[in-house]
């Protein structure tokens, strides 16, 4: 195929050159032919030598001298910025929790209580009053001493600032200092959610003195410090080498944002990461690699497809319903590759947890019928707005199930960013998509600023009973009636509680694998 | 030649002023409160006024516009508006990735233009230059991201075939480990070459066929130089001058590549980040990204500009 | 000179057989696409996540997506948005290059410099990057998509037309015309369309590819083609996560993708030579397309 017409000027129609032709053509032809062979050999030596350069290059540089300390962990989803307080998204939490910034007390993967700052803890009989004891030494990373003033700055600072579920802190009447090492936390009425909230972000002590900018630099009392912070590409911890506690093990964290699963999985194969999370669906192809093991961990994540319940249609309880019976739950969970249906509003790993796969099973017919009853008989068109990483199957998926009951689902994939502003900030929406990635967030179904937009003063009522009993078993059968309601309700569609799968490199030790995608507490890995 | 000279430099700082015009009128337009956006979630009035006001949103369009020109000058591009770190910082990190990553693709590009061009010039008659045309032409017809794909599933270390170089990441050290680095580039650098390669030989081959007409190298065939001989020894220097007036306005084509490029082999790159912040709307991120990869290929086409001038025995003969 | 004869031109158009296989596979793919409209092997929406990823067989020719779909609907349908991204970027970059080349053709120098001059500039701008400064401003969209690509070649258009239209107006039969009577719409209409229409068309067939290939990559980076939408960019973008476990899904909208596009490369340059015959010669070396 040319495309070009053959010009005029050709050895063929040039009487010159075409005598020329003929008397060179023999040692011409002998000349290209070596001429050809020589060429390929060069290109071929070159592209072998540029090869073993760069394999050499790619699988000794990237693991120098100091190797052994260096874990560099796979991520999907990445923190926007480094400040905590203002900045929602679990990538926060997942990397500088316990990492850099530390709890008063800390959590581990299992829900129980541990000491973080603060050494030891005592609560009045009548629940009233958290008397803290923190670790004397303890000290931030720019120097500073970490003192109890620090721990009562921090907390009322949550609370007057409004940060980040600031929410969870609503019980608390009053934080003192009465010296260096004692913490005074007092509630108006008994929680038993407290010592669990504090173990989160709004538990976080930062330095009250500290000047530097939070979002691009961090000042902790944590085992690591941020050395480098590349948005949208890598976020690098190094020991700190005069923590105040046990050091840390690691050398250096890595956390590197990838694409998509699939390029997750083509690090692994190709050896760039230590620890990254697998899409259950690509199991398949990191099973059979030697280097590394995978670990199936609980997970307390959430796929929750979210109604704007304040706005219309979803004022309608009907066609809450009517989108909970169209949705084929077993569908989704085989889709993600992995997991377990989920038919409240509590994972079965939490507080509270009850089977309620009874209700609302796939029925696409009743789905219309209620849409019918709802006054839309012709269907409905509603607009789903969900952050880009969660990709396009559940989507596609869902789209396909809706359209059987007669809803049209268009769909708006947009960066986390302007998730958080349409969505989670503004209310702007319809139905989203989230994976609610944080254990025990129950409360968010209490709270009708929350942008599910749902608000029954009965479960209300109900989840206010169980953040004051006095007892774990009263806490947990409130809990379970609320959700039920919930759940009852059509307050949402909870779709799936997805499979935690992790390829960790042998020889790595220490790193949790169960809920990583909230927490990654990175202090006693080591390799 | 002067005269040339200022004129086409004018026409260079027109084009920038053109080029930040542009992006500023199409970025405030846009809809939605950027202060709130960044106060973010349960942010108070206060805070969001705050933030508008810190970040000069308060004041007038033009105000805004002259202030970003102002900065350019002494190279401040603002600070990113969800990470606080300076823009031109940034830049300057990621452009480690995309301005070699661009390189290495134009010299592959050139490459092969040159050498299959040229080739397939002189054997336009025969099976091989007919095959190489065809190819070319198919070639010039796929998607950069299925390249990219294609020359992952063959060579991509771990997932690939013949599994050679890397086809995902940078070195978290970067140009500190130059052959972990080198290598991580070569797959999207070929992918990015070979596509505008095979658009640039097509042109290569034309000059070629052009200069097998001209005179000088008939008259050099005929004072006993076969035709390559001839071609290589007179005809070359305006084979390489039609290159390089093309290859000026493939360098956008490379600039561009790299956006989609990078986001397929996760290279840290100015492209990728462009295209993470343009999601998140990070309007001063995104102003000064756009006009730092426009004013790259600007300044390259200027640049092949004047050095065709240079070069040029004709145009230079026209301007004297 | 006068314009070519019509079915002269397109019976020369499909001797070539750059020309005719440009033309078949264009019908195909508009076929396609309108046939699409009301019927595709299965419904569009029809999924089955027992039967996902399987390869080309008997029930599904082309096999199935990640959640079951059949890969063959969803391929004709894709046609949809190729054409409708080659149509409308088609359609807005003649506008618009048209419309300058005539205004700086035909007004007094004064206000045809500037305009060059910003043509000139404009022409340097990447089409990907006017494309994703849109998409930042207004969210991705497929009018993102076209607008950018419409308004990116348009420059090319326009600086490639107006040569033409200089060269016809200041020709001695349109003087002759003028001087006979002929009014400007008259001239216009006979002199001045039918031969700069062949640069116009040739260079009119190249948006239509560039438009494909620019909506593959956006829709890969997300700001082209909106999610649920059949598009062969968006099946790319959507396949390429899952290509270890079934290469296959990749193959088929690639390959879409590249057979349109060469197929409207040939067909431009068969339309070039066909068209009018001393465009062989001069534009052999036209201006490179631009991504």
């Amino acid at each position: 195929m040319s495309d070009e017409p053959p010009i005029d000027h050709d050895t063929s129609t040039d009487p010159t050159l075409q005598d020329q032709g003929r008397a060179n053509a023999a040692s011409r032809r002998r000349r290209t032919v070596v001429l050809a062979a020589a060429a390929v050999v060069v290109v071929l030596a070159a592209a072998g030598g540029i090869t073993a350069w760069a394999r050499s290059g790619s699988a000794d540089d990237d693991r120098p001298a100091a190797a052994d300390t260096t874990l560099t962990v796979a991520l999907r989803l990445f923190p926007e910025n480094l400040d905590i307080r203002s900045t929602a998204g679990a990538a926060l939490d997942q990397t500088l929790i316990d990492n850099v910034f530390q709890p008063l007390v800390t959590s581990d993967p299992k829900g129980t209580i541990q000491p973080s700052v603060a050494k030891s803890w005592t609560v009045s009989p009548d629940a009233l009053t958290y008397t803290f004891t923190l670790f004397p030494n303890a000290r931030f990373s720019n120097g500073d001493p970490l003192t109890a003033k620090d721990v009562a700055w921090s907390l009322s600072e949550v609370t007057a600032k409004k940060y980040n579920d600031y929410q969870k802190l609503a019980s608390v009447a009053s934080v003192t200092a009465p010296d260096d090492q004692t913490v005074v936390v007092k509630v108006k009425q008994p929680d038993p959610t407290l010592l669990y909230n504090l173990s989160g972000r709004v538990g976080l002590v930062l330095d009250q003195k500290a000047t530097n900018d939070p979002k691009s630099s961090a000042v902790g009392s944590g085992p690591f410090v941020v050395s480098s912070f590349k948005p949208g590409a890598t976020l690098t911890l190094a020991r700190d080498p005069s923590y105040w506690g046990v050091q840390a093990q690691l050398g250096t964290v890595v956390f590197k944002l990838y694409s998509d699963t699939n390029a997750v999985v083509t690090a692994v194969q190709g050896g760039t990461v230590d620890v990254a999370g697998i899409d259950p669906n690509l199991v398949a192809q990191v099973k059979n690699n030697p280097d590394y093991d995978l670990v199936t961990g609980f997970a307390s994540d959430k796929y929750v497809l979210a109604f704007n319940n304040a706005a219309k249609p979803f004022t309608d309880i009907r066609v809450r319903q009517a989108i909970r019976y169209a949705i084929d739950h077993d569908a989704l969970v085989k889709a993600a590759g992995g997991g377990k249906t989920l038919f409240g509003p509590i994972v079965d790993s939490d507080p509270g947890y009850e089977d309620l796969s009874g209700q609302y099973a796939h029925d696409p017919a009743k789905a219309k019928q209620l849409l019918a009853e709802a006054g839309y008989p012709n269907g409905l068109e509603l607009t789903v707005e969900l952050a880009s990483f969660y990709g396009s199957a559940i989507t596609d998926l869902l789209t396909s199930q809706l359209a059987q009951a007669g809803i049209k689902l268009t769909v708006k994939s947009v960066e986390f960013a302007a998730w958080l502003k349409d969505v989670y900030t503004n209310h702007d929406f319809q139905l989203s998509i989230v994976d609610h990635a944080e254990a025990r967030d129950f409360g968010n179904w209490a709270n009708p600023k929350y942008y599910f937009g749902y608000d029954n003063p009965q479960v209300q009522q109900l989840f206010q009973q169980a953040t004051t009993a006095t007892s774990d078993a009263s806490y947990v059968s409130l809990l379970k009636q609320a959700a039920r309601i919930v759940a009852q309700d059509a307050a949402a569609d909870w779709l799936y509680n997805p499979q935690l799968i992790t390829a960790v490199r042998k020889g790595v030790t220490g790193v949790p694998t169960d809920s990583t995608s909230s927490r990654l507490n990175l202090t006693h890995a080591k390799r | 030649m002067a005269r040339f000279l200022v004129r086409r430099l004018a026409l260079l700082a027109l084009g920038l002023l053109v080029a930040s015009l542009a992006i500023f009128l199409v970025l405030r337009v846009l809809p939605g409160d950027v202060a709130q956006l960044i106060a973010g979630t349960n942010a108070t009035p206060e805070q969001v006024a705050g933030i508008r006001a810190g970040l000069g949103l308060d004041r007038s369009l033009p105000g805004q516009y002259l202030g970003w020109l102002g900065g350019l000058l002494h190279l401040d591009l603002g600070r990113s508006l969800l990470t606080n770190q300076t823009v031109a910082s940034a830049l300057a990190e990621r452009a480690g990735v995309t301005v070699p990553l661009t390189a290495m693709a134009f010299v592959i590009a050139v490459a092969i233009a040159l050498t299959l061009g040229v080739y397939s010039g002189l054997r336009h008659d025969r099976p091989v230059g007919v095959a190489i045309g065809f190819v070319s032409q198919a070639l010039a017809a796929v998607p950069a991201l299925w390249m990219g794909l294609l020359l992952i599933v063959v060579f991509g270390e771990g997932v690939g075939l013949l599994g050679v170089l890397p086809g995902n990441g940078f070195p978290d050290a970067g140009w500190g480990r130059p052959g972990a680095a080198f290598a991580a580039l070569v797959l999207p650098a070929v992918t990015i070459g070979l596509i505008e390669g095979v658009a640039l030989l097509r042109f290569v081959r034309s000059a070629v066929l052009d200069a097998l007409g001209q005179d000088y190298v008939r008259a050099a065939a005929a004072r006993g130089l076969t035709r390559t001989q001839a071609l290589l020894r007179h005809g070359l220097p305006n084979v390489g001058l039609s290159l390089l007036s093309v290859s000026a306005l493939q360098i956008a084509a490379l600039v561009t590549g790299a956006v989609v490029i990078e986001s397929l082999f996760n290279l840290p790159g100015v492209g990728r980040m462009l295209v993470g912040d343009v999601g998140n709307r990070d309007l001063t991120k995104v102003q000064g990204e756009v006009l730092f990869l426009t004013g790259l290929v600007l300044v390259i086409g200027t640049l092949v500009d004047v050095a065709h001038r240079v070069i040029d025995p004709r145009q230079r003969a026209e301007a004297a | 000179m006068s314009a070519p004869g019509r079915p002269q031109w397109i019976g020369e158009l499909l001797r070539r057989p750059a020309g005719a296989f440009g033309s078949a596979v264009v019908a195909i793919v508009a076929a396609a696409a309108l046939v699409s409209l009301f019927w595709t092997p299965y419904p569009l929406l029809q999924q089955s996540v027992a039967e996902r990823w399987q390869g080309p067989g008997a029930r599904h020719w082309l096999g199935t997506d990640q959640i079951g779909r059949d890969t063959l609907s969803w391929l004709l349908a894709g046609g949809r948005t190729t054409v409708f991204v080659a149509f409308w970027a088609t359609l807005i970059a003649a506008a618009v290059g048209l419309a300058l080349a005539t205004l700086t053709a035909l007004s007094p120098r004064r206000v045809a410099e500037p305009v060059i001059v910003l043509v000139d500039i404009l022409i340097a701008f990447p089409v990907l990057l006017i494309a994703m400064l849109l998409a930042a401003g207004f969210g991705g969209s497929l009018w993102v998509v076209v607008t950018a690509v419409g308004v990116g070649i348009g420059m090319n258009v326009a600086r490639v037309v107006r040569p033409e239209i200089r060269r016809v107006t200041g020709s001695d039969y349109v003087l002759a015309a003028r001087a006979g009577g002929v009014g400007p719409a008259g001239i216009l209409a006979r002199h001045v369309i039918p031969n700069v229409a062949a640069v116009a068309i040739v260079q009119l067939s190249y948006v239509a590819a560039v438009a494909i290939l620019a909506e593959a990559g956006l829709s890969y980076l997300g700001y082209g083609a909106p999610a649920g939408t059949p598009s062969w960019g968006r099946s790319l973008a959507d396949s390429q996560q899952y290509i270890a476990v079934q290469p296959a899904s990749v193959v088929w909208p690639g390959l879409a993708i590249a057979v349109t596009v060469l197929a409207i490369t040939l067909l431009g340059d068969a339309l070039r030579e066909a068209l009018d015959p001393r465009l062989r010669r001069e534009r052999r070396s036209s201006e490179p397309r631009r991504r």
